[in-house]
This record gives C-alpha cells, sequence and structure tokens, in this order.
C-alpha cells in the first residue's frame, strides 16, 4: 500500500483501516511501515474512543485494549438505539438521552476512513455511549410491585417503584410477566433486579458469582404472592406452593428460565439467559456496569 | 531386646494415637470465637459453607446466595458475630440442631437457641426475620412459612 500524503490523519484515513500492531512511533498503519510519513491516527482514534467512552487512556500504540474499545463501539453502534448528549466539561447525569442510529460500522476491531468519520461526528457532537439499562416503573404494571425487602439502588435518579433492568428484559416484565401473573391472579413482589457488580465494600464473606444475569440486568428475583400466601423458597423446597404459583411459572417458562428449575433450586430466580460466554453479554456487562459507576443517566420505562 | 520391642511398640503405639487425634475433625475455632462473642454481648451467626471450590460464575444460584450474604454481612453492624463454617465444622461444634445441607445459617439468640435454615438462604427476608430473632422479635408464622426453625442448641 502506497501512502502519498506525507501526514496520516484520523479524518484521512484514506485506504488505511487501522489495526492491532499499529503504532504511531513506528509509523506502522494498517499492518504496514510507511516510513516518510508521520502523523498521530492511532493516537487520535483513542482520542476518540475515550471521548465516546469505550476506552480510558491513549498511549498512540493498537494493542488489546484500543481493540477491545473499537469492538464495544462498534457493537454499540449495531445494537443501541440510544446515545448521552453531554454538554462540554458537565458530568453523565447531566446528560440527555437521545434516539440514535449508525449504519454500517464493518469489520470487528478495525477502523476505516467510515469508521473514522462516524467517531469524528460522535465527538463533534458531544455524544457519549451509554446504559442499556432502563428504570421500569412497576407503579405501571397491574401485577408487579417492589416487595418490603427490596432495596433501592444508589442512584441519582432512582425512585421507588423503579427497578433497573435492561430494556429487552423490561419489556419481558412489563408485558410476558404481568401478563400471566394477571392471569394467574398473582402478584410479583420483586426483591431484585439489577445488581452491581464487585464485592462489598466491607464485610464480604463469600466472592460473588461474576456471570450472573442479574449483572446485566436480565433477571429478577420474586416471590409469587398468591392471595394472602407469599410462595417463599421453602414452600417449593417442600411442595407446599399454591396452584396459582404453579400455573404462572408453567406460563412463564415457556419463554423464560425458572430457577426452581436449576440445581441447587433457586425458585424465587426468573431470567431471560442471554450466553455468559457470547459477546452480548460481554459488551452489555460493560456497558450496564461501566454507565451505572459513572452516573448515566437511565431512560424511564413505564 | 525384649524392652526395646516394648520402648518401639509403644512409641509406635503413641505415634498412631497422636495421628488419629490430629485426623480427627475439628470445629476450626469456631466455638472459642462464638463463646468469646457471646461473652461481649454480641449475637452471632453461623454460615455453614461447603468446603469446596467456588461454583461457575454463572450459577445463578450461588449467585443470589452471595449476594445476598454479602450484603447482610455489609449490614450487619459491629454487634453481630459472623462465623463461616463447613459442615464437618459445624457437626464437630454442635450436638445440636442436626443440619441436612451442605448450605445452612444459624441465628443465635444465645448459646442455647438458634434460629436455622437448612439451605441456601435465596430471601432477603430471612435475614431481616434471623435479625428480628436476635432482637427477642419471632414472628413464629413467617418463620415457619420461610422455612426458618427456632431450634434449642447443645454444643458438644
Amino acid at each position: 500500500m502506497t501512502i502519498l500524503s506525507k501526514t496520516l490523519d484520523f479524518s484521512n484515513l484514506g485506504q488505511v483501516s487501522l489495526r492491532m500492531g499499529d503504532n504511531d512511533a513506528q509509523h506502522r498503519w494498517g499492518g504496514q511501515l510507511h516510513h516518510g510519513v508521520t502523523g498521530n491516527p492511532v493516537r487520535q482514534l483513542q482520542a476518540a474512543l475515550v471521548a465516546v467512552g469505550t476506552l480510558n487512556a491513549t498511549d498512540g500504540a493498537f494493542g488489546h485494549d484500543t481493540e477491545t474499545a473499537l469492538k464495544r463501539f462498534q457493537w454499540y453502534g449495531d445494537h443501541m438505539d440510544y446515545r448521552l448528549k453531554l454538554a462540554p466539561g458537565t458530568v453523565p447525569a447531566s446528560g440527555m438521552i437521545v434516539p440514535y442510529s449508525m449504519s454500517a460500522t464493518g469489520v470487528r476491531g478495525v477502523c476505516g476512513q467510515a469508521l473514522a468519520a462516524e467517531l469524528i461526528a460522535w465527538r463533534g457532537g458531544n455524544f457519549v455511549t451509554t446504559t442499556p439499562l432502563v428504570r421500569l416503573n412497576v407503579a405501571g404494571l397491574s401485577n408487579v410491585e417492589p416487595s418490603d425487602t427490596f432495596t433501592t439502588l444508589s442512584y441519582p435518579s432512582a425512585q421507588n417503584n423503579e427497578i433497573l433492568v435492561h430494556g429487552d428484559f423490561a419489556e419481558v416484565v412489563s408485558s410476558t410477566m404481568d401478563d400471566e401473573a394477571k392471569r394467574a391472579k398473582v402478584i410479583l413482589d420483586i426483591n431484585q433486579a439489577f445488581r452491581v457488580a464487585g464485592i462489598q465494600p466491607s464485610g464480604a464473606v463469600v466472592p460473588p458469582a461474576k456471570k450472573s444475569q442479574h449483572l446485566v440486568g436480565h433477571a429478577v428475583d420474586l416471590n409469587i404472592v398468591d392471595g394472602e400466601t407469599t410462595n417463599t423458597a421453602a414452600m417449593f423446597k417442600n411442595g407446599t406452593e399454591t396452584d396459582a404459583a404453579d400455573t404462572f411459572i408453567e406460563a412463564v417458562k415457556k419463554s423464560m428460565r425458572w430457577g426452581g428449575d436449576f440445581s441447587p433450586a433457586d425458585p424465587v430466580h426468573f431470567d431471560d439467559y442471554l450466553d455468559p460466554t457470547g459477546e452480548d453479554y460481554g459488551m452489555n456487562y460493560f456497558f450496564a456496569q461501566h454507565c451505572f459507576h459513572a452516573m448515566h443517566p437511565m431512560r424511564l420505562v413505564t | 531386646m525384649r524392652k526395646l520391642r516394648q520402648v518401639l511398640g509403644l512409641a509406635i503405639l503413641v505415634t498412631l494415637l497422636a495421628a488419629a487425634r490430629a485426623q480427627q475433625p475439628r470445629s476450626g475455632g469456631a466455638r472459642h470465637d462464638m463463646d468469646a462473642a457471646f461473652h461481649v454481648g454480641k449475637t452471632v451467626v453461623l454460615v455453614v459453607i461447603p468446603n469446596r471450590r467456588k461454583p461457575s460464575d454463572a450459577d445463578e444460584s450461588y449467585g443470589d446466595w452471595a449476594d445476598g450474604l454479602n450484603k447482610f454481612a455489609a449490614q450487619a453492624g459491629a454487634g453481630i458475630k459472623i462465623l463461616k463454617v463447613t459442615p464437618l465444622c459445624l457437626s464437630n461444634l454442635l450436638l445440636e440442631p442436626k443440619l441436612t445441607n451442605q448450605f445452612a445459617i444459624l441465628f443465635f439468640r444465645d448459646s442455647e437457641h438458634a434460629l436455622v435454615y437448612d439451605g441456601m438462604v435465596l430471601e432477603p427476608k430471612i435475614y431481616r426475620l434471623g435479625l428480628a430473632y436476635m432482637r427477642h422479635e419471632t414472628d413464629e408464622k413467617l418463620d415457619s412459612d420461610y422455612g426458618l426453625q427456632d431450634k434449642p442448641t447443645r454444643f458438644r
């Protein structure tokens, strides 16, 4: 490949596609050495990825972290319908969630001219990647409510009656679960939904599970309340749960997993299973956890 | 020669007895820690956890149990001593109650009474009921619904 220009710039990559192994200091771009050409396109790519929130720092060397950050941005473009608009110098909590769509994002982990233009446009518009989580206001649902042990997560915009879940799972809770609960004439008392990763700052007794569906907002723990009876884990263990609870579980199991089928059994757990070994799990995990800690605002779903 | 044989035999016997004693399962110092806690007016929570490798990171039952336990431990406060023991350690510590599960929790009100859950705790309400029990605020109906049993305890 020949580069005619004496300077290679991220805004004008031409035929060069930045990739793993490229390095500004070594004049290696597009997998080839370009003696006599100057520029910092890798550092500029990294600065753009830092700006959109998928990378932490720049060093001019396209290594594993840069490739991962680029893949995150590309995955985001393929899967997410919203992004955050931030006024310069402000914190994410003050950002505005706006709808958006990205066309082709190209080969994963490689940045060509089109993707560079997209990143530059994001940066120019002060847009950043944001969370797949939403605030689901269960007060708007007829048969779902927070239990008396439900703890609202410490979050700027969090309100009572709101549970944090993945946007896709919010639809499962508000349609499948609420509808089937209505049919079975039971109330779903939510104990927990999204879970923040990591060990508690103090007093941790055991290591947590690192690939739970709760960590990506795809699970809820709940008790099924049938009239005056709260169906507890012990009742399922003893086979004394109510018929209505069984009816509800059989109905939702057509599209979800019930923890009562696990070994050991976890009868209060329901999820719609995102393969924890797959790319989608890893990406959702990153954006959900990272943006939670960065206090991004979340869409309210009612 | 005969005396030498006797001395050797005795030495072997002593060694075997010592080895057998060393292999006897112990309560891992839990009794001492419990006594110390009771002595200064603390209540005690014994968490029974099997001594094995941590389950898969995608194990939701383990994940729910671990998350609930860690949250409880983080919020328990200085007045509660939380001790981890293995099922073997527990059986060497207590004559009663006898538990059947590999996971369990015992909320000790004092050295003679405990509210027991024989299994993995998956509901935060159980910790709330355990705390209430240790404050002498028992709701027998709720305890029973959630599988909790008020048991007399007897140490070895």
